[in-house]
């Protein structure tokens, strides 16, 4: 009879629905919304303020519930979070273990994934569990993941009042590390209570201590394997230098005893004495470690590995995305996903190397620790000529094994137009042959024997005038030389009819607008004031009569600080007066707002979430206009909405009269007093309204607007502001 | 959402915004507000004799009050001509003795208690108004300067007052029977003057055609026709010391707050 009860319990661990690695798309959130996403926060910090804390004055319970409930849907609202995806529901199923006896708990608690690359879960005072894509990009069994969500749950269980809460989505991943700060005491208590939990559940003991390793290395990739220069050599005849490659391993450093004195939890040592002292003192141990099957467990961490790229190329860490991206092809060789993403790795190189910003895109020197280090060695060994030929070589070997796939094909466009708007990138200088033929070349010009060594460079035997005679070229160079590598990397790239002709015409387009530069130029003062005028008028002139609107952002400050909860008053009524004004403007706008969610569910939650990442993805890089790194989902939305033209906009406002020293002489030349007071008095409100519009089908931001106005931000002084933007935005040139 | 701030920071560099759109496309604005200041420094010279249910009592001037309209027409964001048609009341004091005949052919000076008087002045004046780089016209603060044309009248009431008078040797008081006639001239021209103005207002929109407008103005008031005024008319307020008074308080009015509605078309 026990065994009956388990087939449909295997039937059910094994036969999940398998996502195409292949085809991978990014984790979406699936069913209905939770209310934790569609109650106001305001309404949830009454709720929360009605409740009361007792262990907290008045005082401190405004201020507390305030920032928690805003800190906590920020999080919600930014984009990053899934709900009802895979690892939640994967998230969701451990829990349901682990409080299979506390069924009153388990109805509180909500499980949601966090897309964020931080190691990183946190309960919140609200019954919320947020584990992050990070934390199960690493770990090595579902039993860890429970041991992990114990820990977190009994964080909850106790009401272990946090020590301090924030989040700041311009430094994600650090915020995210910081989201949830408990005492060190706390952290120990809650290790010993989740023991407890996890034991009872049935977990094996042996995967408790591991857990803490994984933790004390998840500042590294999800896995330390060896990469070798001959990932990059798709054929033989690539030659690479092998001094692109330290000549020395990078060492791990971390140490389980180290200094916790500012960290927010117990050093590993300290954690893994107190919980060994707890599994000796205890015994009959389940021995469950992928509950739910080893096969699940795998591709459930599979999803956070490919999320981890994703997140890598969203935040522009290419060298990280690099080597995660060698570690998932090992398993997965043939995914178009790692394909794509590994063409806007070397678009983003490129870019980055061209703006002189490569560092911001690799670990810093003093950074190196284990096998990646290789990768981040690389390409900062590179010149930028090298970089650039590098990069075209593997993005051309990328194109030109999946021609047919559009996104690679955009991506190679793209790559080419970079190249082309470059001046610095002249053909002529790149071989026709590759190394090996051009070291038979100038050996047989130069008549060296073969064995010599070529990695310095040589002396050619024939006399100078012997040497003149010879035709002499690229191809045929007089010295010959391993540090040129750059020069071969391409012989097949330059002949080939289609990237000439690609080239040339993004070529032409250059010389264009520098021809325009060059008669900007030309232009007296008077006449450069006036082109930078018309030009100004014209730059929101663009035709636009659809568009897609995300609610807009709004921080009202107090003195003070942020008044979150007038700012989201003010969020829904400017939302509110921008459809009102769009319709006598001829705009006919698609509203995607969070206080929306309700009724439009979670098509319109992904679609946010989206739009979010892309903003993010472009806010991250540093005005290099990166491919999209949700494509396809963006491709998704304009086919549903009929346009790709988005807009994101956020309004400041604050009083600030700014009254200074300078009143002391307005009291003392009193006559200046009734003119001075009253000014600064009425002059005090400030208003700032940016707006900008991005095209999703590029990812570029193609206007924008910024109206800084000495008024209160109220609807109608928004509405007319955004009339006159829309007015502007439906005129043509 | 922060990242929106970096991205426009970063993305927009320098601003751009729309051209000449108004409140929802209206650039008409008509405006009417109540005007009002505290003579504070009108207050240095004393109280008034003001009337209570007839009876006069003494009490400090404490607000001078008017009502104006204007219209502008924003020919940008940031530009803008009108004209405004103003109405400003004030108090002056009344002469607090008079010079009256007796029977007996003499003339002896009275005591008086006259309610103060009021007058009204007539402003035209047509404007300017501006803003800084990123205003709409005529939503939000903006700077107003005009240079306009007063009309000064003290007004005809039926004012209470109370004469303290004696009589003469021969037991006679004095002759008053013309005396609310002889009083002052009321038919007399109004009083002339100029006046500089700068505003700072703001008008806040409260629906799409709809603002409340409101701000605090400075003046600069010049009566302009004092030497063309005859000392003497023969009334117990010359047209002389009427107008001297009412200047005085007008250039002596230096700051007013109005507050009032805006109507855009």
């Amino acid at each position: 009879m026990k065994f009956l009860f388990l087939i449909p319990l295997l039937i059910c661990s094994t036969s999940f629905s398998q996502a195409d690695f292949n085809n991978y798309t990014t984790l979406l959130s699936e069913g209905s919304i939770p209310e934790d996403f569609t109650v106001l926060t305001y309404d949830k910090l009454k709720s929360d303020l009605a409740k009361g804390d007792k262990n907290l004055s008045r005082i401190q319970e405004k201020v507390f519930f305030e920032g928690i409930n805003y800190a906590i849907d920020d999080l919600l609202h930014s984009g990053y979070v899934t709900y009802g995806d895979e690892i939640s529901q994967y998230l969701e199923k451990i829990a349901d273990k682990l409080l299979k006896k506390d069924k009153k708990s388990r109805s509180e608690l909500r499980f949601y994934t966090l897309k964020s690359n931080s190691v990183n879960a946190f309960s919140t005072e609200q019954g919320i569990v947020f584990v992050t894509t990070g934390l199960i990009s690493q770990v090595t069994s579902e039993a860890q993941i429970a041991y992990i969500l114990a820990h977190e749950i009994a964080h909850y269980l106790e009401h272990h009042v946090i020590e301090s809460f924030s989040y700041k989505s311009n430094s994600r991943r650090k915020s995210i590390e910081h989201m949830s700060v408990y005492s060190k005491d706390k952290e120990l208590e809650a290790d010993l209570k989740g023991l407890e939990m996890y034991k009872a559940a049935g977990y094996s003991k042996d995967e408790v201590i591991p857990t803490f390793d994984v933790l004390m290395y998840s500042y590294l990739p999800f896995d330390e394997i060896d990469i070798s220069l001959s990932y990059f050599q798709h054929s033989d005849s690539l030659f690479l230098p092998p001094s692109l490659f330290p000549d020395k391993k990078y060492e791990i450093q971390a140490i389980e005893d180290e200094d916790d004195s500012k960290s927010t939890h117990p050093n590993i040592k300290t954690r893994k004495e107190a919980i060994r002292g707890a599994l000796e003192d205890s015994n009959k141990w389940g021995t469950d470690i992928n509950f739910q099957g080893d096969e699940k467990f795998k591709y459930i961490r599979n999803i956070a590995r490919f999320e981890a790229v994703r997140n890598d190329i969203i935040e522009a860490n290419y060298g990280d995305a690099v080597y995660s991206i060698f570690l998932l092809e090992r398993d997965f060789p043939e995914s178009m996903y790692l394909k794509r993403m590994k063409a806007q790795i070397w678009l983003g190189l490129l870019m980055y190397r061209l703006k002189n910003k490569i560092s911001r895109t690799i670990d810093k020197k003093s950074d190196y620790e284990g096998a990646s280090a290789s990768v981040h060695y690389m390409i900062r060994a590179m010149s930028k000529d090298e970089l650039e030929a590098f990069a075209t070589r593997q993005m051309y070997d990328i194109y030109s094994n999946n021609s047919s796939d559009n996104e690679i094909k955009l991506i190679w466009e793209k790559f080419v137009k970079t190249l082309a708007f470059e001046e610095n990138f002249v053909m002529s200088e790149y071989s026709k042959v590759n190394y090996d033929g051009a070291k038979r070349i100038f050996e047989i010009n130069n008549s060296i024997d073969e064995n010599d060594s070529i990695s310095v460079k040589e002396t050619a035997p024939k006399s100078k005038y012997d040497r003149i005679k010879t035709k002499t070229g690229v191809d045929t160079p007089l010295n010959f030389d391993s540090t040129e590598f750059r020069i071969y990397l391409l012989p097949d790239v330059i002949v080939s009819d289609g990237f000439n002709s690609l080239f040339q015409k993004y070529k032409d387009e250059f010389n264009a607008e520098k021809e325009e530069e060059d008669a900007y130029d030309a232009m007296s003062y008077t006449e450069q004031r006036k082109y930078n005028k018309e030009e100004k008028e014209n730059r929101l002139k663009l035709g636009i009569d659809e568009l897609i609107v995300v609610e807009p952002t709004v921080y009202s400050y107090r003195k003070s600080g942020l008044d979150r909860v007038k700012s989201e008053k003010l969020e829904a009524s400017f939302s509110e007066v921008i459809q009102e004004t769009s319709e006598s403007t001829g705009i006919k706008v698609y509203p995607i707002n969070s206080s929306q969610l309700a009724t439009e569910g979670t098509q319109s939650y992904n679609e946010r979430s989206t739009l979010l990442n892309m903003l993010m993805q472009i806010g991250n890089s540093d005005k290099m206009e990166p491919f999209p790194v949700d494509f396809e989902l963006l491709n998704q939305l304009e086919a549903n909405y009929g346009t790709s033209k988005v807009m994101f906009s956020v309004v400041e406002n604050r009083y600030d009269a700014d009254i200074g020293l300078e009143a002391l002489y307005a009291i003392i030349f009193y006559p200046a007093a009734p003119i001075y007071f009253p000014m600064k008095l009425l002059m005090g409100n400030s208003t700032e309204i940016n707006m900008v519009i991005l095209d999703t089908k590029e990812a570029k931001i193609i206007t924008g607007s910024s109206h800084y106005i000495k008024d209160n931000a109220r609807k109608h002084t928004i509405g007319a502001h955004v009339y006159s933007i829309f007015k502007q935005l439906n005129s043509t040139k | 959402m922060r990242i929106l701030v970096f991205i426009s920071i970063v993305f927009i560099g320098s601003t751009v915004h729309g051209q000449n759109t108004g409140l929802y496309g209206k650039k008409v604005s008509l405006d009417l507000s109540f005007t009002g200041n505290i003579p504070i420094i009108n207050m240095l010279n004393g109280p008034m004799f003001k009337s209570k249910s007839g009876v006069l009592t003494e009490k400090m001037d404490l607000l001078d009050y008017g009502l104006r309209t204007g219209a502008s027409y924003a020919l940008s964001n940031n530009f803008a001509i009108g004209i405004e048609f103003d109405m400003e009341f004030m108090n002056i004091n009344a002469p607090t003795s008079a010079y009256v005949p007796y029977p007996s052919g003499n003339s002896e000076f009275i005591t008086i208690k006259h309610q103060a008087l009021n007058t009204r002045t007539l402003i035209f004046m047509p404007r300017l108004e501006f803003t800084s780089n990123n205003g709409l016209l005529p939503i939000g603060l903006s700077h107003q300067i005009g240079f306009g044309f007063t009309r000064t009248k003290v007004l005809q009431k039926d004012y209470d007052r109370t004469l303290f008078i004696s009589t003469d040797s021969n037991g006679d008081g004095p002759i008053l029977d013309n005396f609310d006639e002889d009083f002052y001239n009321y038919t007399n021209k109004a009083f002339k003057g100029i006046v500089l103005m700068y505003t700072l207002n703001v008008r806040t929109p409260i629906n799409k055609f709809m603002m409340i407008t409101y701000g605090i103005r400075y003046n600069f008031n010049y009566g302009t026709e004092l030497a063309f005024l005859s000392s003497d008319d023969g009334f117990y307020l010359s047209r002389v010391d009427a107008y001297i008074q009412s200047r005085s308080r007008r250039l002596l009015s230096v700051i007013s707050l109005n507050l009032g509605m805006s109507f855009a078309l």
